[in-house]
């Protein structure tokens, strides 16, 4: 049997067609379709009805930068650097923190950065979806507040340079921003918070929770500015009762207190005495209920020593739970605002301080826990009330010890230290921990945080314009 | 059957082939093949009508036949592995018989080893392939010494990396053909088995263990495999697309044979022991040295602590090894029984074979319980239409240890444990042992109790797997064929993990106990149809056409469930109390292809081809979603069939080929898009959760693409003296373009992290090749060689900019990805210099200055710095091989004694020895360059640089030689096989992992601990690869 070019070019010609029609005849895109029901596209989020989830969005991503889910977050990163928490453990990005001495490519410093860098972005984003679709909700000021807050947050904890980028999640585009100075930041953030404010009729109940919010943010950017006497007006008409709070939750991962994790769930960080012997003494005050932080007992739920297994182990009880609330902003920080401003004008704060103090089983977001590591525990009862120094500036002093114990473990210490050196006038060697590193070495010389080494993705971008405090 | 064939004809109509008439019933050739030595017939010898796919295979009488052939004159080929292909020349007259027999010559004659196309189905002798495609058939290794598919492809062919995941049973191995192909996208080879793409994921697991993960590659039984093709690049699989620029391994399984029913059982024994010793100074003892600090009080009296003169007076230097106190290995072992038969007519063959193993691994809760069952059958369903179906299935249950970074893991809790042998008696000597967690520890970790607390942990995954495929052959003319393969991959994984409450005392949750359950099923589907046309065109030259499409859909639906807070007494969900949650995670790809291909062959010597695949994929980007073309050209000439070529006496055939081809590598499911994920928040003191959609990564990208494999290779093909000497050589450069890069966002963006963009290019290049040389060539003794050779070298062209921005180095841990390195390069600050200034016998960082603009905190001032770094990130080495030589030896005598070696050489790669810069390094430290005064300076350096911020010290070189294999089979004589009414018996021992030469400092320089990783590449308290011993025992009948 013989076979003829042409039969052959009659094959492949059909072959040919045969198989375009194949190719074609076929909706190429209905089969090239795939469902992808497990995620949300950006083109579902732009309902009114979608609304409250974005303000969700918005609690969710803050309590993540605080410290949720994981074990890195503001609160804890920033106590290592400070003096509230020791280093107990064996991760080396998180004993540069304790040791002041971060290099930019800290994973750990990367994993906060971008938590609260992106809960600022959820922030500001969600308050333009509300300008768009409800500008009147009060979910409009709530999520504006905290978009101020996260801007307050990241001049308290980050070297002057960081900057601020957008992101469109529809069009997929950035605008990478410039780096800001902290009073830049500042100053945002009050612009944030104002605008928070605008249209929110502060006599309706139900606009309490954020018109406070927005209150105890002023004051807080305003101290960070130094303009104690504007802060303590911003808080002035905030109830001491009043909280905002961070509720955190078993339920799902990413809801659990992220502060409970890495030390009673965990030992890696055990609470501070005197860290570097510039540090409050926290654990040593055993009386006071604000600050408790007894020995582990050497069982594996209260473990003696730390994940390092020599690292004596201080247990914190202020968070006893997975689910144990934070609070974010309270009455009690907008007292001690009110406080500071007179103790620096040399004005009566002491009973302030003593009233809170008396008032201390009303005030605390929750008793101490667990109860295996209370047999020794202070009682929930009033303090005593304290006694003023003699100085003006020891005075300042107990006043910032007495934020520290109220505000124990709630992000706002290591903030307060670089407003001790640079709004105060003391020495960063007075204020940080310094010497001898318990583990081997020196303390460094960081006061904050350096931008992380990833931001240099970002062109205008180099390095911290300076790491003053 | 007329329903069936109306079907299957309106079937290959639909699918584009020119339905012709029916053919009717023909004549036929039949023969005879012998050995033209001893005159014996040979079985399985495949007769093929040539440039048609009529043919089959010989019986055990050497004979066969091939029916409905039309009239005419043929040329018919005969060809068998182990023998040189021989042809014939055949007319058939109208419904007669013609005659066609063969005398075939034994030779290795690699030109005629006969390849079966993945891609397409066809079947082409070496020598018309233009591309390098190596080969592993059964016969080629001792099938006692492998447990798994990764150790059959382990250093037998050139071109192939197989770098361990460690001693784990059921452990990934990282695989590569020729190097890296991608930065950011799976380099794992594409599976093809029986011609159809199938589940290859070598991150398989739905928890953690600390870093191993389990591969899908190693479901496949070694003892099922007719051979093993590796087609090592782009310049092989265009054919293969999308997915194919890793290469591909083909794998076609155990067929039946025409004749009576041949029986084969089987069955071994073996065991496995550790190679971690129990006391090793360096590796496996702990220490810590303690003394007096200024004030008298008792401090660790670490070097640099004694420099610094916090210590001021070093007291006792404490040691321990945990592994001598109590020891958490045991000997392994495993046993297998397997049974397999054979046989069927000249309409149906078939193969039906079953498998049962079980394995104990060396650490308590580590073991593998598998089964496997397959039946391959094949029938002449009309004479012009063939049926090949094939099912498989496995029924694996494996339970994994945990280990590598895992406190609760078998290594880490040893070698990160204490120096103290803490028992009730040295607890009255040793001050530490009364200090809170190492009371009774012994050295290890654990508080309080042993370390076989942890075994009480179940970590389990049960495969249930089934492969099944359907090949139709169809031969209307008898120059045109048409090819119909489908089938499935079905996959069913059940991962489960369990902490029983009350018996962990590692941590609170590990007291509460906890329970995890996973599913995930993951199919795959395959259609593949081709259409080929073949024709003469003069007396010289053939051509043939072949056009088809294919069809592919893989999906992955997975659940998971958790919770903690466990009631005792239970292991199940049921039983939780706490923490619950729920996971669902879904995902498709699905790919059409067009193919169209055309060769031409020239006196059966030059051969060229070209060809082309267009596909278009459901994970491109939706705005760049067209289809994506894959050319290809290859060209084989075997100029020794030439009358001009002079072969000087000695050359018996030389090839020259070469071939270029491009291949892809698709982006993974939803990569292209920017999207949201659902989350839970708690709003109130109530626990009442609200839903949240928080923004998901990586960011999309809608111009997303696959990332294009351009290969080029030229190499020749050799046998030499009479067949005693064969072998190849290739070169090869291969460049892919498009790399899609995680193109690290500013985190200011507030997005999650990347946005995956084509961007980089890549270049490896590299020569490698193979000889066989029988060096003894006796009738009582034989001794034959093989080597091969890998070398290649890898580079990243360029990491692409944005927007005239270029994109900075992508650092991770200690590697990076930055234009002129290797793809995962280490790279870190060096140690360029150290030496004793002050003479205290100490290698320190005191008195160092800064270094590239950080600052030392612990700068005192006043000495001499004992330690030079360099001031910025520089290479320090490749984390992949780059030179493999492997040595197979096989000595045969008295024909029933046969040995097998094979040594492993591999080098060129440096390896992260965290495991040891873990132990010397900061808080946890209880190495001996940490702690040892009498530690070589060499060593303190080490520890003291990595204070510094670099991990140089501990970079170490990992080339290494390994005796891999030995094995010995002894073959029964026939009469004493008789006597048990057996047609053949034999015994083999085998070891595995014999010994090992290298300058590594830790357990083996070949482990990685996190294969699953596309290039993390370190030994991190990963358990080494152990020795095995095998007996096996061969029954058939």
């Amino acid at each position: 049997m013989t076979f003829s070019f042409e039969t052959s070019r009659r094959f492949l010609v059909t072959g040919i067609v045969s198989l375009g029609l194949t190719l074609t005849a076929c909706d190429i895109d209905k089969t090239l379709a795939v469902e992808d029901p497990d995620v949300v596209p950006p083109t579902a989020l732009v309902d009114v009805t979608v609304l409250p989830a974005l303000r969700a969005s918005v609690i969710s991503d803050l309590q993540v930068a605080m410290g949720a889910g994981g074990e890195s977050g503001v609160i804890v990163e920033s106590a290592l650097l400070g003096d509230e928490l020791t280093w107990a453990e064996t991760f080396p990005t998180r004993g540069e923190m304790d040791q002041r001495n971060i290099n930019p490519i800290n994973g750990t410093l990367n994993v906060v950065y971008n938590s609260l860098q992106r809960a600022r972005a959820t922030a500001d984003r969600t308050a333009a979806v509300y300008y768009n679709l409800l500008p009147a909700a009060i979910g409009r000021s709530e999520v504006q507040a905290i978009a101020g807050f996260t801007y307050i947050l990241l001049s308290e904890m980050y070297c002057n340079g960081v900057p601020i980028s957008t992101f469109d999640v529809n069009k997929g585009t950035f605008v990478l921003g410039t780096p800001q100075t902290g009073v830049q930041l500042l100053t945002t953030a009050l612009a944030k918070l104002d605008s928070a404010r605008v249209g929110l009729d502060s006599t309706l109940a139900g606009n309490a929770q954020v018109v406070n919010l927005i209150r105890v943010g002023r004051g807080r950017a305003l101290l960070n500015l130094n303009r104690p006497a504007d802060a303590a007006v911003a808080v002035s008409a905030v109830p001491t009762s009043y909280r905002f709070t961070l509720f955190h939750s078993e339920n799902t991962g990413r809801q659990n207190n992220g502060v409970f994790l890495p030390t009673l769930n965990f030992p890696r960080h055990s609470v501070s005495a005197l860290e570097g012997g510039n540090g409050l003494r926290y654990r040593l005050d055993s009386t006071d209920v604000r600050v408790y932080a007894p020995r582990g007992r050497g069982l594996a739920f209260s473990p003696a020593v730390g994940a390092d297994n020599s690292t004596p182990m201080f247990v914190q009880t202020k968070y006893a739970n997975r689910s144990a609330p934070i609070a974010f902003a309270d009455g009690v920080e907008a007292r001690l605002i009110e406080a500071e401003n007179l103790a620096r004008s040399g004005g009566a704060y002491l009973p302030i301080l003593n009233a809170l103090r008396a008032s201390l089983p009303t005030l605390i977001i929750a008793p101490p826990g667990p109860a295996t590591l209370l047999p020794n525990a202070p009682a929930v009862a009033p303090l005593p009330a304290l006694v003023a120094p003699a100085t003006q500036a020891d005075q300042i002093s107990q006043v910032f010890q007495e934020r520290a114990y109220w505000m124990f473990l709630t992000g706002h210490r290591l903030g307060d230290m670089r407003r001790l050196i640079k709004h105060i006038g003391r020495g960063a060697e007075t204020v940080f921990p310094t010497g001898t590193y318990f583990k081997g070495g020196a303390y460094g010389v960081d006061v904050n945080f350096p931008v992380p080494f990833t931001e240099t993705n970002n062109p205008n971008f180099t390095q911290c314009l300076d790491r003053n405090p | 059957m007329r329903f069936g064939r109306y079907a299957l004809a309106a079937a290959l109509l639909a699918l584009g082939v020119p339905l012709a008439a029916q053919q009717t019933a023909g004549g036929a050739i039949v023969g005879r093949v012998t050995d033209r030595v001893n005159g014996q017939p040979v079985s399985d010898v495949r007769v093929q009508i040539v440039g048609t796919q009529r043919g089959g295979l010989t019986r055990t009488n050497g004979t066969y036949r091939i029916a409905g052939v039309p009239n005419g004159t043929y040329t018919v080929r005969a060809s068998r592995i182990g023998y040189a292909a021989s042809t014939v020349a055949a007319t058939v007259s109208a419904n007669g018989e013609a005659t066609a027999n063969f005398v075939l010559n034994v030779a290795e004659n690699v030109l005629d080893k006969v390849t079966v196309s993945g891609a397409t189905g066809g079947t082409a002798r070496a020598r018309e392939i233009g591309a390098s495609i190596s080969r592993i058939d059964s016969t080629t290794y001792n099938v006692a010494a492998v447990t798994n598919l990764s150790q059959v492809l382990a250093a037998r062919t050139p071109g192939v990396s197989v770098q361990a995941g460690g001693g784990t049973i059921g452990v990934a191995n990282r695989i590569r053909l020729r190097g890296p192909t991608s930065i950011n996208l799976s380099n794992d080879p594409l599976l093809v088995i029986d011609g159809l793409v199938s589940t290859n994921n070598t991150n398989n697991l739905a928890f953690g263990v600390g870093g191993a993960t389990t591969s899908r590659l190693d479901d496949i039984n070694p003892q099922d495999i007719e051979d093993i093709q590796v087609l090592k690049g782009a310049a092989a699989t265009a054919l293969y697309g999308t997915g194919a620029a890793n290469g591909v391994i083909q794998i076609t399984t155990k067929r039946g044979k025409a004749g009576k029913a041949r029986w084969g059982v089987y069955t071994e024994a073996g065991s496995d022991r550790t190679l971690v010793p129990e006391s090793n100074p360096l590796t496996s003892t702990n220490y810590r040295q303690i003394g007096r600090g200024p004030t008298g009080n008792r401090v660790n009296c670490g070097l640099e602590a004694q420099v610094l003169r916090t210590c001021v007076t070093p007291d006792t230097l404490y040691s321990t090894s945990p592994f001598a106190n109590e020891s958490p290995f045991r000997v392994g072992g495993s046993n297998r029984l397997g049974v397999n038969v054979s046989g069927g007519s000249e309409a149906v063959q078939y193969y039906l074979g079953g498998e049962l193993f079980r394995q104990n691994g060396i650490v308590g809760p580590s073991g593998s319980r598998r089964t496997n069952l397959r039946a391959n059958i094949g029938a002449n369903l009309l004479s012009n239409l063939r049926a090949d179906v094939t099912i498989s299935y496995l029924k694996s249950v494996l339970n994994l240890p945990l280990n590598d970074n895992l406190f609760a893991g078998t290594l880490s809790a040893g070698l990160l444990g204490g120096a103290f042998d803490c028992t009730r008696e040295s607890r009255a000597l040793i001050q530490e042992c009364r200090n809170g967690n190492d009371s009774l520890s012994r050295g290890y970790v654990s508080a309080n109790v042993p370390v076989r607390q942890y075994f009480v942990q179940t970590q389990q995954q049960d495969i249930d797997r089934l492969q099944t495929g359907m090949t139709l052959r169809y031969t209307p003319k008898r120059w045109l064929e048409g090819t119909l393969r489908a089938g499935g991959d079905f996959v069913y994984r059940y991962d489960q993990n369990l902490t029983p409450p009350n018996q962990v005392f590692l941590n609170a949750a590990s007291i509460e106990g906890s329970r995890f359950q996973a599913r995930a099923y993951t199919p795959t589907y395959t259609v593949t149809a081709n259409t080929k046309a073949s024709y003469d065109l003069g007396s010289k030259i053939r051509l043939s056409t072949l056009v088809g499409s294919q069809y592919t859909n893989e999906a992955s639906r997975f659940t998971s469930a958790s919770g903690a807070i466990l009631l005792p007494g239970t292991s199940s969900l049921n039983g939780l109390n706490a923490r619950f949650a729920v996971n669902e995670a879904n995902s498709q790809i699905v790919t059409i292809a067009g193919v169209l291909e055309q060769t031409a062959a020239f006196n059966d010597r030059l051969f060229v081809t070209a060809a082309m695949r267009l596909d278009n994929s459901s994970v491109f980007g939706a705005d760049s979603r067209e289809f994506v073309y894959y050319p290809s050209f290859s060209s084989s000439y075997v100029i020794s069939d030439e009358k001009w070529f002079p072969k000087f006496g000695v050359i018996d055939q030389l090839r020259l080929r070469g071939s270029i081809g491009e291949a892809g590598n698709r982006p993974v499911f939803r990569q292209a898009e920017t999207f949201f994920n659902p989350v839970a928040v708690n709003q109130t003191a109530t626990d009442a959760n609200v839903a949240a959609a928080t923004i998901g990564g990586p960011v999309g990208n809608l111009l997303l693409k696959p990332e294009i494999t351009r290969e080029v290779e030229g190499g020749f093909d050799f046998n030499l003296a009479g067949g005693r000497i064969d072998g190849e050589f290739t070169a090869f450069q291969k460049d892919t373009r498009d790399l899609l890069v995680g193109r690290v966002l500013a985190p200011s963006l507030g997005v999650a992290g990347n946005q995956n963009v084509n961007l980089s290019k890549m270049t490896t290049k590299g020569l490698e090749g193979s000889v066989n040389v029988k060096v003894i060539d006796m009738p009582r003794f034989s001794y034959a060689q093989r080597v091969t050779v890998t070398t290649f070298r890898n580079e990243i062209g360029a990491l692409g900019s944005i927007n005239d921005q270029p994109i900075a180095p992508i650092i991770f841990g200690r590697q990076v990805f930055r234009a002129g390195l290797p793809a995962g390069a280490y790279y870190d600050r060096k140690i360029l210099g150290y030496s004793d200034r002050n003479n205290d016998g100490i290698i320190s960082r005191v008195n160092c200055p800064a270094y590239g603009g950080l600052a030392n905190p612990i700068l005192v001032g006043g000495g001499a710095c004992e330690i030079q770094l360099s001031d910025s990130l520089e290479y320090l080495g490749n984390p992949q091989p780059t030179r493999q030589i492997s040595f197979q030896s096989l000595f045969s005598a008295f024909k029933n004694l046969q040995f097998n070696v094979l040594v492993d050489y591999r080098g060129g790669a440096k390896l992260y020895n965290n495991t040891r810069e873990f132990r010397n390094n900061g808080g946890f430290a209880n190495g001996p360059d940490f702690w040892d005064r009498n530690a070589p300076l060499s060593d303190q350096v080490k520890s003291a640089a990595r204070a510094m911020g670099t991990s140089d010290g501990y970079i170490e070189d990992a080339s290494f030689v390994r005796l891999s294999e030995v094995g010995m089979t002894w073959v029964v004589p026939a009469a004493a096989a008789k006597i048990l009414k057996s047609g053949g018996l034999s015994l083999t021992l085998a070891a595995r992992n014999l010994r090992l030469w290298t300058d590594y400092t830790g357990f083996d320089p070949e482990v990685i601990s996190n294969t699953g990783a596309n290039f993390t590449t370190t030994d991190f308290l990963t358990n080494p690869p152990g020795r095995s011993y095998t007996l096996r025992v061969n029954f058939n009948f």
